[in-house]
C-alpha cells in the first residue's frame, strides 16, 4: 500500500520537555540577583539536552546558590554547608545513569568546602559543578568570602578585606586529573548558556566558575565590571565554546586558546589583570573515579554470591 | 559605661573582653555572626586578635593554638558549627586547654531554621565529643546575664583548664535590652595556673586527681608539648591502662569536685509550695511570668532558674524539690534537661515537661496550661 513499510512513523519523541518542566518553586532570590540567570541557563541546557527530570539530580550546600534544588523540578538535595560534593559523588557512584548538577558558592565551595573541592576535582566523577561566585557571603549578610576583593568593605572587615582574594582558577588547574575548567559571567546569557552546555556535555567533573552579581552587597563593584567589558578576555578556539559574532564583539580582548594546553591555561589563570571567559582546560580522557569503582554495579546475583564466598574463604579454618 | 541598649551578642563580646579575652576566631553563621563581626571590630582596638576562619574546624583550631600560646580565647557559632567543633572540643578536653565556646542556639537539627530560635543543644553540649567527659555549660536568660556568664565562663575555663560552653540562643543574642554593665556584679579575673621557671615541667601534673596542673604557655620559658593521644602527666604518649585511667579520672574529678563552686542559679522558693517551675535560658522569663500569675491567683509555687546546666547542680535541684509533688520543666526542645530532673526527683514527684521546637517561644500561658498549674 503506497510502498510504505508497515512500521513507518515520524520520529516524534513521546515526551518533549519544555523549560517549565524543569522549573520548580518560584525563585526567592533578590531582584537582579545573578542566580536567576544561571537558573534559566540550567533550565535551557536541560531542555536542549532533553534530559529526563526523573533522571536528573540537583545537589547543593548552603548559601544563596544552594537554594537552586528547590527551583528545579528534578530530584533535589539541599545539604549541609560545604558538603554538596561528597553527596553528589555518593549519588554518582551508585547511580551513574543519573545526570548530576552541583550548585555551590564561593563560601560553600572555596572556604568551608575547600577540602572536598580539591578532592572532588581529582575524583573527576561525572558532575556539572557550578560555582555561583559573587565574592561575598550573601545569605548571612555581607561577610568576607575567599574571593572578596582586597580592600572591599564587609561586615567582618569593615576597613576592607585584608588579603588578596583566592584565585579559584589557579587552584583548580593545579589539581591532578582535573578535566574541565571554565569561567563565565552571569550577565552574558549566550556565553553563560554555551559554557554551561559544554560543561554539561563533558564526561567528568566540569568546573564552571560563574562570576556573579550580588545587587544587595556588591552592587557598585558588579556594575563597574558589567559596564566595562575591557576587563574581560574572551577565550576562543575550535575546541572551546562557540558563540555568535555579536557576542564576540562585546569583548575588546580576545585570545585564541587551545583548551588542551594546560600550561597556557595556567598562564591565563595566573594573570589577574583580565578576567578570562571561556574554556580554560578540557581533557575528555581524564580518569574517572566513578567509572573505576563501579565495575560491579550490574553484577548478577549468582556472581555476587560467588564473589562474597571467595572473599570469606580466607576466614575459613 | 552607664545605660546602653545592646543585644546579647554585644554583651557576650563585652563580657569576654572584660574577662581578658584577647583572641577570637569564628566563621559566619546566623545567629552568631555578629559576635564575629563585633569581635573583628572591637578586639583589635583593645590589643587582641580576631580572625575570620575558613570554616568552624579552623576557627576552634585557631583558638586552641592561641590558648596554648597563653591567650584567653573564644569562638562562637550555632548548632551546625558545634557539630564541626566536636573533635577539637575533645582535643581541648584531653589537652586541658582553657577555651570559651559560645553556642548561639537555633532551631535544628542540621541547618534547621537558621534565623529562628530553639534551645536544642543542651544535652549536645554535655555529650559533644567522644569519651563523654564532663564539661561546664552556662545558660544566660538576659542580655545582662550574657555579659556576666561569658565573663564567668572565662574564669572557669582558666581555673579548671577546660572548654566552657556559653549556651545562648537566638532570642537572647539578637534581642536588645537596656542594661548597665557596670551594675553587673563580677568576681575578679582569674588566670590559669602557670609554671614557675626552672621547675621540671609536667603539663598534666597533679597529686590529687582534682588538682589543676600548671601550664607553661608555648613561647614561655618552659618548653612543653601537647598531644591529642592518651598521655601521662609529662604529656608523653602512653598505653599503660593504669596511667590512662588516672588521667581520665583527673579530667572528670576537676569538674565534679568543684560543682558547688561552678553552680550558678537563682531560686525563689515559697514556703508550703508543692509545685516547682524549673527553667533556664530564655524560657525562664516566661516561667517567671507564670510564677507571678500563679501567686496572684493564690497558688503557692517555687521557682528555680539554672544558669549552670553542667555540671548538673544536683544538690540545688534536690533542695528545691523538697516538699514538692510536681515539677514543671519548660524547654525549647523535646525534654532534654528534664532527663536530669527525672533522675533526681524522688519517687512520687511528678515531672512534667512543656516542650516545643516549632521556632516560637514558649509563652507563660502555655506553661500554665500544659503544666496544669492553675
Amino acid at each position: 500500500m503506497f510502498g510504505l513499510k508497515a512500521d513507518w512513523s515520524l520520529d516524534v519523541h513521546e515526551r518533549y520537555f519544555t523549560m517549565d518542566d524543569y522549573a520548580g518553586a518560584e525563585p526567592r532570590w533578590c531582584t537582579g540577583c545573578g542566580d536567576l540567570g544561571i537558573l534559566t541557563a540550567v533550565h535551557r541546557v536541560c531542555r536542549d539536552a532533553q534530559v529526563e527530570p526523573e533522571n536528573t539530580v540537583a545537589v547543593s550546600g548552603i548559601g544563596c546558590s544552594s537554594r537552586l534544588p528547590h527551583y528545579m523540578k528534578t530530584y533535589g538535595f539541599h545539604g549541609l554547608h560545604g558538603r554538596a560534593l561528597p553527596v553528589a559523588c555518593g549519588i554518582k557512584s551508585r547511580r551513574p545513569d543519573l545526570d548530576i548538577w552541583v550548585a555551590t558558592g564561593d563560601g560553600d565551595c572555596f572556604s568551608i568546602g575547600g577540602g572536598h573541592w580539591i578532592h572532588s576535582l581529582r575524583y573527576n566523577m561525572d558532575l556539572t559543578l557550578l560555582i555561583f561566585d559573587n565574592g561575598i557571603y550573601g545569605l548571612t549578610k555581607k561577610q568576607t568570602s575567599p574571593t572578596t576583593p582586597q580592600g572591599f568593605h564587609t561586615n567582618t572587615h569593615v576597613t576592607g578585606a585584608l588579603l588578596p582574594p583566592l584565585n579559584p582558577l589557579t587552584v583548580t588547574l593545579g589539581v591532578s586529573n582535573v578535566s574541565f575548567v571554565a569561567q563565565t559571567v552571569d550577565w552574558n546569557a549566550p556565553l553563560l548558556y554555551e559554557i554551561i552546555n559544554a560543561a554539561h556535555q563533558h564526561k567528568g567533573t566540569s568546573f564552571v566558575r560563574i562570576v556573579q552579581r550580588c545587587p544587595m552587597y556588591m552592587e557598585q563593584l558588579n556594575q563597574e565590571m558589567q559596564d566595562d567589558p575591557s576587563r574581560m578576555l574572551l577565550l576562543t578556539h575550535d575546541k572551546g565554546v562557540q558563540v555568535d559574532d555579536a557576542v564576540v564583539r562585546m569583548f575588546e580582548n580576545h585570545q585564541e586558546h587551545d583548551p588542551s594546553d594546560m600550561a597556557a591555561a595556567r598562564a591565563i589563570a595566573q594573570d589577574d589583570s583580565l578576567i578570562p571567559l571561556g574554556v580554560l582546560y578540557h581533557d575528555p580522557d581524564a580518569q574517572r573515579y566513578d567509572e573505576l569503582t563501579n565495575v560491579g554495579l550490574n553484577m548478577p546475583m549468582q556472581e555476587r554470591v560467588q564473589g562474597l564466598n571467595a572473599a570469606l574463604d580466607k576466614f575459613a579454618i | 559605661m552607664g545605660l546602653e541598649f545592646i543585644d546579647g551578642n554585644q554583651a557576650i563580646v563585652r563580657g569576654a573582653i572584660a574577662a581578658g579575652c584577647c583572641f577570637f576566631a569564628g566563621y559566619p553563621i546566623t545567629p552568631a555572626s555578629t559576635i564575629l563581626q563585633y569581635m573583628l571590630d572591637q578586639l583589635p582596638r583593645s590589643g587582641g586578635v580576631a580572625l575570620q576562619a575558613e570554616d568552624e574546624i579552623a576557627a576552634i583550631g585557631f583558638c586552641i593554638g592561641a590558648s596554648m600560646a597563653g591567650r584567653k580565647a573564644m569562638t562562637a557559632t550555632s548548632g551546625p558549627g558545634i557539630s564541626l567543633y566536636s573533635e577539637n572540643i575533645g582535643l581541648a578536653t584531653i589537652g586541658e586547654t582553657p577555651l570559651v565556646i559560645v553556642d548561639v542556639q537555633r532551631q535544628g537539627p542540621a541547618t534547621g531554621s537558621a534565623t529562628k530560635g530553639a534551645e536544642g543543644d543542651i544535652q549536645f553540649s554535655r555529650w559533644v565529643t567522644s569519651g563523654g567527659l564532663p564539661v561546664i555549660a552556662l545558660s544566660p536568660a538576659t542580655v545582662a546575664e550574657a555579659y556576666e556568664l561569658t565573663y564567668r565562663a572565662f574564669n572557669f575555663a582558666e581555673q579548671f583548664r577546660v572548654p566552657v560552653f556559653l549556651l545562648s540562643s537566638k532570642e537572647i543574642s539578637l534581642t536588645r535590652e537596656t542594661v548597665d554593665l557596670d551594675e553587673v556584679n563580677l568576681p575578679g579575673v582569674l588566670e590559669r595556673p602557670r609554671m614557675e621557671e626552672g621547675e621540671i615541667y609536667q603539663p598534666h601534673a597533679f597529686d590529687r586527681p582534682e588538682q589543676i596542673p600548671a601550664l607553661s604557655d608555648f613561647g614561655a620559658a618552659q618548653v612543653t608539648r601537647y598531644t591529642t593521644s592518651t598521655h601521662d602527666k609529662s604529656g608523653y604518649l602512653t598505653t599503660d591502662p593504669a596511667v590512662i585511667q588516672e588521667m581520665i579520672d583527673h579530667y572528670a574529678a576537676k569538674i565534679e569536685t568543684a560543682v558547688d563552686e561552678i553552680c550558678l542559679y537563682s531560686e525563689d522558693l515559697q514556703t508550703g509550695a508543692d509545685q516547682l517551675l524549673l527553667s533556664y535560658g530564655v524560657t525562664s522569663r516566661a516561667a517567671s511570668v507564670a510564677v507571678d500569675h500563679m501567686r496572684s491567683a493564690g497558688k503557692k509555687v517555687s521557682s528555680l532558674v539554672l544558669q549552670t546546666l553542667y555540671p548538673v547542680p544536683e544538690q540545688v535541684i534536690r533542695g528545691a524539690l523538697a516538699g514538692i509533688s510536681k515539677v514543671v520543666v519548660p524547654e525549647m526542645n523535646m525534654g532534654q534537661y528534664r532527663l536530669e530532673i527525672d533522675r533526681l526527683a524522688p519517687d512520687g514527684v511528678e515531672v512534667v515537661g512543656v516542650n516545643k521546637m516549632d521556632t516560637t517561644l514558649i509563652s507563660p500561658t502555655e506553661i500554665l496550661n500544659q503544666g496544669d498549674l492553675l
